[in-house]
């Protein structure tokens, strides 16, 4: 089995006339990556992937295995295996057989199929399941059948349609790296659809994240960390220091200072986007660039570290920026301090008509929540 | 292509029976070969205004042993069905098959049997008699549906009630019946159709004197004059399908109400 | 016995639990256990004191009376006499095998109709819901109605035969061929379809429509045809259904008497008619014999409601 790119041109797709799934989508994957599709319930994600599946037809738009337009080949005879958010492993077969049935479409003799599932078996770690029936299985166990179901058959694209969603969260871990693992071992081009953004990161070669039916940023894991394009995409991935300014020659100016950028920017409106992660604390007073005087606004103790709001040092200005320091530092309220905001870390992003914050200026228990789940 | 074939044949093979029924209905003279009644008339329906007819009088024997028979059914099943889909016990297994079998199993053979102790007792040739042995396939029936009710019903509403204050008699109406409406109304209607549609029991116990529709059909069939059955089927069918547009929204999926059916 | 309700158990003062529910001390037992057990009585009792009277003393005194007690001339002690009378039965023996086959070519040929009638319903978008309507539509036209159409349709003058004319296929009533009071019982064959086509459709349907399509998806992304979707994936999906549904079938119509009555013969006729000619006979001998036949009747069709209960419960754990 040879690594097939998968490329998706224009792809739209529209249920009754109301509703648009996908907007004129384009998608490249290269041979043997495992690309997610990141995103929020209703952006699009598990449209498309039914799409590349045959189970959906487009409106629009054409879908490539290797450079051949399969966009009208009925799912039957495309060359994908799938696994869904539930096993449905079939109830009337033992796992050897469902396992073999890919197969058993296919016409393969009985023994050579034996021989097949076995192996198949012994490498999602189920060995001697064959005869169990399916009611016999975990929910884990199940999934790994399905794994082995679909790979057995040696497709050239492996879709993945939330398969860890409906497991609880150590599990969910687990199966992640031996989906990661086997993936890598047999080099299928893979496409995983996820909410889950810690999962996205930790089994992707690449991340498309859709919002709305389009892919806003397509791009390696850390470069949606360190380069992400747009607010909406620092905000899923849970940056959430943002603020409005303005570039200029290589420094940005907003209200907590100047700070040294890549001068190769154009000058304009922008928003500096910085994460809570990158400021740290400074002895003393501001000594480079990146370092400014700031008054603290609120503090809120958490245990393994101290999470601190603090505003510009001239007190001015609703924004406030968020960072994390040693628990053992406690400043109260209306202290002043310095902290350094990483140069090498500080991403400028296109500006945003209304940049409404996450929250309002006030930071509450519940907002505080909803932070610590975005930046999970 | 060939589904829009098939799709064809199946509504045409499901409602041509229909046809000829509802042309004869209206005929007053339809002589073959032709293919839709030379004259019409609807002396078939006029007939059901006309006071002391055949057909007027079948009309009301046949209702009020229906309603009878539903009401009836209706209660004892509710009851029954409560006990059955509540509660577990050890003979659950032999009361469901208790249940079952008379709705299965053709009523007229244990009719015959206990003919001998009708006539003893005077329930020959009766109303009461008739819609006494239109129990037999009715009861069990509402029984096994209202069981499947009240095995998917939280009692929890009632005990709330009751903490709440409300007598059992309150809580009757105002919690359980509400709750269990829409599988009782389907169970109602059914049972009324299968005591509507009885013949071969009505026709045994009821000796001829209790003159109910079927009876009247089977007659008109027997005799030559086409419009007159035609027409009295007509209105046979109407009861049972009013109260199938009516409790039509309560009929989806209920697997239970559909093994009745059967009978019909 | 031992009665348990469903409701909030009263706390058990051990603290003993199992996989059944809590479990109660024997002494605490009996107080609840007693209220329970009195409340399911009193609830069954209406319907359970119909069913034992009527039904089972209908078949007791029928049975008593197939053997010779209770009856109303001859000595009435016990006797098979009217058994072996039943079996010696020229009526009876031509019954049997055409009841069975009227029976059996109904429920095998509604069956598969049904199932092809279900899946071209559920493949129809635009429409669908009409054509439920139609299927739905059948369902509560009592029998009797059904015959009347039936014979207005089939008979020789009938509709269908005056299509024939119009086609040229034939010249006059008598060139039709009898499917009404006809040997073989197409008549009566055809009705009982028309009826069991909807009644096994419909939930055949309801049973497509549970979910066997995200196991087609499945299927289909593993290589499967639409044929073999069927055969490995739709079949046993629906087979329960099918099965339960097609026994029902079955015991109505082997047990129906109005049906045959109205669209066969006189002779042969099927056995529940029989059994009320026998009835019927002035000859007052024939009165057991009419009682041997229902208890014929009612055991077997009773034993078709045992196998109905069994296959139920082997699918899907409890009586649907």
């Amino acid at each position: 089995m040879s690594a097939t790119a998968v490329r998706l041109t224009n792809l739209t797709k529209t249920f009754g006339n109301l509703h648009q799934a996908v907007k004129s989508l384009n998608l490249d994957i290269k041979p043997g990556e495992l690309v997610s599709l990141l995103g929020e319930s209703g952006c699009g994600k598990t449209t498309t992937l039914r799409m590349i599946a045959g189970l959906v037809r487009p409106n629009s738009g054409s879908i490539l295995f290797d450079g051949v337009d399969i966009t009208d080949t009925p799912t039957e005879k495309r060359p994908v295996g799938m696994v869904f958010q539930k096993s449905l492993l079939f109830p009337h077969m033992s796992i050897a057989e469902n396992v073999g049935f890919g197969l058993k479409m296919q016409k393969v003799p009985q023994k050579e199929i034996d021989e097949k599932v076995e192996k198949m078996l012994d490498l999602v770690q189920l060995e001697g399941y064959g005869t169990r029936r399916v009611g016999q299985l975990s929910g884990g166990q199940e999934q790994r059948v399905s794994l082995a179901r679909a790979l057995i058959v040696e497709p050239d694209v492996l879709l993945l349609d939330e398969p860890l969603s409906a497991l609880d969260a150590n599990l969910r871990i687990q199966m992640r790296d031996i989906i990661r693992s086997i993936q890598q071992q047999i080099g299928v081009t893979t496409v995983f659809v996820t909410h889950d953004q810690a999962e996205a990161v930790e089994v992707s070669d690449r991340i498309a994240l859709l919002v709305d039916g389009r892919i806003e940023q397509y791009a390696t894991p850390e470069e949606f960390y360190t380069a992400p394009e747009s607010v909406k995409v620092a905000r899923f991935f849970g940056t959430s220091n943002l603020l409005e300014g303005h570039s200029n020659r290589g420094v940005f100016t907003c209200a907590f200072g100047s700070f040294p950028i890549n001068s190769g920017l154009p000058s304009g409106d922008g928003i500096l986007a910085l994460r809570q992660e990158e400021i740290s604390l400074v002895e003393g007073k501001a000594r480079g660039p990146g370092d400014v005087s700031v008054l603290v606004e609120q503090i809120q103790y958490l245990g393994t570290k101290t999470r601190i709001w603090v505003k510009p040092g001239t007190g001015d200005g609703r924004e406030l920026v968020q960072l994390d320091a040693s628990p053992s530092f406690r400043p109260r309220a209306g202290d002043t301090i310095t902290v350094r905001f990483n140069p090498l870390r500080i991403h400028i992003l296109p500006p945003e008509s209304s940049l409404e914050m996450a929250d309002g200026g006030e930071k509450t228990e519940h907002s505080i929540s909803t932070e610590e789940e975005k930046s999970r | 292509m060939r589904a829009a074939m098939g799709r064809g044949i199946l509504v045409i093979g499901l409602l041509i029976p229909l046809v000829p029924l509802v042309l004869w209905s209206v005929t007053r003279t339809w002589q073959y070969p032709s293919l839709l009644p030379q004259e019409y008339d609807l002396r078939g329906f006029e007939e059901l205004g006309r006071p002391g007819s055949d057909l007027l009088e079948g009309v009301t024997t046949s209702s009020i042993i229906a309603i009878v028979v539903t009401l009836a059914a209706a209660g004892i099943g509710l009851s029954a069905g409560r006990a059955l889909g509540l509660y577990h016990f050890r003979s659950k297994r032999l009361i469901q098959f208790l249940m079952l079998a008379p709705v299965i199993v053709p009523a007229f053979a244990v009719t015959m049997g206990i003919q001998v102790l009708f006539i003893r007792v005077g329930l020959n040739d009766t109303l009461w008699g008739v819609a006494l042995v239109h129990m037999i396939p009715t009861v069990p029936y509402v029984t096994l549906v209202m069981g499947g009710v009240f095995a998917n019903y939280d009692v929890a509403y009632e005990e709330q009630a009751r903490v709440l204050g409300a007598g059992p008699l309150s809580i009757l109406f105002r919690v359980t019946l509400p709750a269990v409406f829409p599988g009782l109304a389907v169970a109602s209607l059914f049972a009324f159709v299968i005591s509507w549609s009885e013949y071969l029991l009505t026709l045994l116990v009821g000796g001829g004197t209790v003159k109910t529709m079927p009876l009247l059909l089977f007659a008109y069939i027997g005799g030559n004059d086409s419009t007159r059955a035609a027409a009295l089927g007509i209105i046979f069918i109407i009861p049972p399908l009013l109260l199938l547009a009516l409790t039509s929204r309560y009929l989806t999926g209920s697997k239970r109400a559909i093994s009745g059916l059967g009978k019909l | 016995m031992s009665f348990r309700s469903k409701s909030l158990a009263e706390p058990a003062p051990s603290g003993a639990g199992s996989a059944l529910g809590p479990t109660i001390e024997r002494s605490e037992r009996l107080p609840g256990e007693w209220r329970d057990g009195f409340k399911i009585l009193a609830l069954l009792s209406p319907a359970l004191f119909l069913i034992v009277v009527l039904f089972l003393g209908g078949f007791a005194f029928g049975f008593l009376q197939s053997l010779g007690f209770l009856a109303l001339v001859g000595d009435g002690g016990l006797s098979l006499e009217a058994y072996r009378r039943m079996l010696e039965d020229p009526a009876v023996r031509a019954s049997l095998p055409l009841t069975l086959r009227i029976s059996i070519i109904s429920t095998v040929l509604s069956a598969v109709l049904a199932v092809a009638s279900a899946l071209l319903i559920r493949g129809t978008k635009r429409g669908q819901k009409f054509l439920v309507w139609v299927f739905q539509l059948n369902i509560p036209i009592p029998h009797i109605v059904g015959a009347v159409a039936m014979l207005l349709l089939l008979q020789q003058s009938g509709y269908f035969s005056r299509f024939a004319y119009a086609l040229g296929l034939v010249s006059s009533p008598a060139e039709f061929a009898p499917l009404i009071a006809d040997e073989f019982g197409v008549g009566i064959i055809v009705h009982y379809m028309w009826k069991e086509i909807p009644f096994i459709g419909v939930v055949v349907l309801a049973a497509l429509q549970s979910g066997v399509s995200d196991f087609e998806e499945v299927a289909r992304t593993l290589g499967a045809s639409s044929w073999k979707r069927f055969r490995y994936i739709i079949v046993p999906f629906i087979a329960p259904s099918v099965f339960s549904t097609s026994i029902i079938a079955f015991a109505f119509t082997f047990g129906s008497y109005e049906i045959p009555f109205l669209l066969g013969r006189p002779f042969p006729a099927a056995l529940p008619v029989v059994a009320v000619q026998s009835y019927n006979d002035s000859d007052l001998l024939s009165r057991p014999e009419a009682m041997a036949t229902s208890v014929l009747i009612t055991v077997f069709i009773s034993l078709l409601v045992y196998l109905y209960m069994r296959v139920s419960d082997r699918y899907t754990g409890g009586v649907r």
